[in-house]
C-alpha cells in the first residue's frame, strides 16, 4: 500500500517500519514518521542508538528467561532471593508488576506466552521444558503459577500442574478478588464468588 | 429495515484477540444474528466494567453500538460462566475444539440457530459431566454439527453402489464421504481407513441419540480412537479451516 504518494523514498520506508510495531496502524505510523522528520538530528540519533543498544546488549537470562543485560539476571544472581520458590509468569512485564508489590522474594520463570490452541501456540512454543530442567536441578519447595486468569492462562496452569505432579512440590495460584478502585456491581460472577470464598476476618 | 444503531443479543463467546494496550476483539455466536465481531475497549484493565465478562465459553447478554468498521461493545451481562470447564484440562481442551468447529462452520446473519443450540447444549453438558464422558461428547457434537451443515458421513449404505451395508468391518473414505463396501473397495484409488463393526454401531447410535443417552454409553478405548480418527479425517476434508485445538487435545492425552 502506498501510504504517501508524494514521498516514495526514506519516509515511506520509515512508515512501513513503524507500521510493523504492535498497535501502530498505517495512519499512526504516518504521523510518527512525520514527527520524526521534524525532531532534531540529536534526538533522532538517540532514539536510533537506544534501539540499537537494546538489540545489542539485552538478552534472555539463562535461568529464568527474563529480559536482562547481565546473564544471569539480577534476581537469579542475588543471594537475598529465596531460590526454593519459583513464580511462573507469562511475560517479562509480569515480573515488573509482581516486583512492584515488594511482597515476593522468590525467583521467577518466564514462559514467553500462554497455551492458545486456537492461535497455534502449543506447550512446545513455551519455556516449559526449561522449567522442568530447573526443577530437577534445584530444590524447589513451591511453584506459584501466576499466569493470567483467562482460558489461555488456566490451560497453561493446568498443563504445568500436570507435568509437575511427579515432583511432589507445593503448587499454588495467586488468589482472585476485587480490584482496588473497582465497583462491586461491575465485578463478574467468578471473581466475586472467589472473593467471597477467600474472604478474611476484618 | 435498517439495522438499529444499538442492538442487544444473547451470544456465546467463541474467540478473542487482544489488541493494543488493553482492548480486545471478540467473536461471538448469537442465536438470531449468527457470528458477530465486537470491539471491547479497555476490557483487559482490572477496573474496567467489562473485565471478566467476555471470556471464552461464557454465555452473555451483550449490547453493541454499530461502528464504522467493527461494532463496539457497550454493555455485557453474564448469563452463564461454565466455570467447571476451566478446572480440568481434558474438558477445557475439548471445549476449545468444539468452539473452534463452531467458529469454522457458523456464518454471519440468521440461519445459525441449530449450531448455537448444539454448542450451548454441549458446553452445558461438558460443564457438569464426568471426565470420562469428554470423548463421547466430542463425538456427539462432531456428528451433529456435520448433520446440521449437511455434511454427515454415510454409515448405512455404500457411497459407491448404494447397497445396504452388512454387519461386518468396513472401509471408510473421507473424499467419498462415507463407507465403501468390500465389493467396491478394490476399485478405489482413494485412501481407505478401517472401521470396525463396533465403531459403526457406536457412530450410528450416537448420531441418533440424545446427549444424555450418549453419556450412558460404554465404549472401549480402541473404538473411541477409531471413531475420532474417522471423524477428524471427515471434518478436515469437508470443512474449511484447520481445527488447531485438536492437536492440543491429542497432545495432553
Amino acid at each position: 500500500m502506498n501510504l504517501n504518494s508524494t514521498n516514495n523514498g526514506p519516509i515511506e520506508r520509515l512508515v512501513s517500519e513503524l507500521h510493523k510495531l504492535p498497535g501502530i496502524g498505517p495512519k499512526t505510523a504516518q504521523r510518527l514518521a512525520y514527527y520524526l522528520v521534524r525532531i532534531s538530528k540529536d534526538d533522532a540519533s538517540q532514539l536510533a542508538d537506544a534501539i540499537h543498544t537494546v538489540k545489542e546488549k539485552i538478552d534472555f537470562c539463562s535461568e529464568c528467561f527474563d529480559i536482562t543485560e547481565n546473564n544471569p539476571c539480577s534476581i537469579c544472581a542475588s543471594d537475598n532471593r529465596d531460590k526454593t520458590r519459583i513464580c511462573v509468569v507469562e511475560e517479562p512485564l509480569d515480573i515488573r508488576a509482581v516486583e512492584k508489590t515488594r511482597s515476593y522474594i522468590g525467583t521467577y520463570h518466564v514462559l514467553h506466552g500462554a497455551i492458545s490452541p486456537m492461535n497455534d501456540v502449543g506447550p512446545d512454543d513455551l519455556r516449559i521444558d526449561a522449567l522442568l530442567k530447573r526443577m530437577k536441578l534445584l530444590e524447589v519447595e513451591e511453584i506459584i503459577i501466576a499466569t493470567n486468569p483467562n482460558v489461555e492462562g488456566e490451560a497453561t496452569a493446568l498443563y504445568i500442574q500436570r507435568l509437575l505432579e511427579p515432583f511432589k512440590v507445593k503448587i499454588t495460584r495467586p488468589a482472585r478478588g476485587l480490584p482496588v478502585g473497582g465497583d462491586l456491581e461491575y465485578a463478574d460472577e467468578i471473581t466475586l464468588s472467589r472473593a467471597m470464598e477467600g474472604r478474611q476476618a476484618f | 429495515m435498517a439495522k438499529p444503531r444499538i442492538y442487544t443479543t444473547t451470544a456465546l463467546v467463541l474467540k478473542y484477540r487482544n489488541y493494543g494496550e488493553a482492548d480486545r476483539f471478540v467473536t461471538l455466536l448469537s442465536r438470531n444474528l449468527g457470528q458477530l465481531q465486537g470491539f471491547a475497549k479497555g476490557v483487559r484493565r482490572s477496573t474496567s466494567k467489562l473485565t471478566g465478562h467476555l471470556e471464552l465459553f461464557y454465555k452473555v447478554r451483550i449490547t453493541l453500538a454499530v461502528g464504522r468498521n467493527t461494532d463496539v461493545v457497550t454493555e455485557v451481562q453474564i448469563l452463564k460462566t461454565l466455570g467447571k470447564i476451566n478446572n480440568n484440562l481434558d474438558t477445557m481442551s475439548c471445549a476449545l475444539t468444539i468452539m473452534e468447529l463452531a467458529l469454522n462452520i457458523s456464518t454471519e446473519g440468521p440461519g445459525n440457530e441449530n449450531i448455537y443450540d448444539l454448542l450451548d447444549q454441549t458446553l452445558n453438558r461438558l460443564n457438569i459431566t464426568d471426565e470420562s464422558n469428554v470423548d463421547k461428547l466430542l463425538t456427539y457434537y462432531q456428528l451433529n454439527i456435520l448433520f446440521i451443515s449437511g455434511l454427515s458421513p454415510e454409515f448405512k449404505e455404500c457411497v459407491e453402489c448404494g447397497s445396504v451395508l452388512k454387519q461386518q468391518d468396513q472401509l471408510y473414505s473421507a473424499p467419498a464421504g462415507g463407507i465403501i463396501c468390500p465389493k467396491c473397495a478394490p476399485k478405489q484409488t482413494r485412501s481407505l481407513v478401517n472401521l470396525s463393526v463396533n465403531a459403526i454401531k457406536v457412530l450410528r447410535f450416537i448420531g441418533n441419540s440424545d446427549v444424555e443417552d450418549v453419556e450412558q454409553l460404554s465404549v472401549p478405548k480402541n473404538v473411541v480412537s477409531q471413531i475420532n480418527d474417522v471423524l477428524n479425517r471427515h471434518i478436515d476434508h469437508h470443512i474449511d479451516g484447520k481445527v488447531r485445538s485438536r492437536a492440543f487435545l491429542k497432545g495432553i492425552k
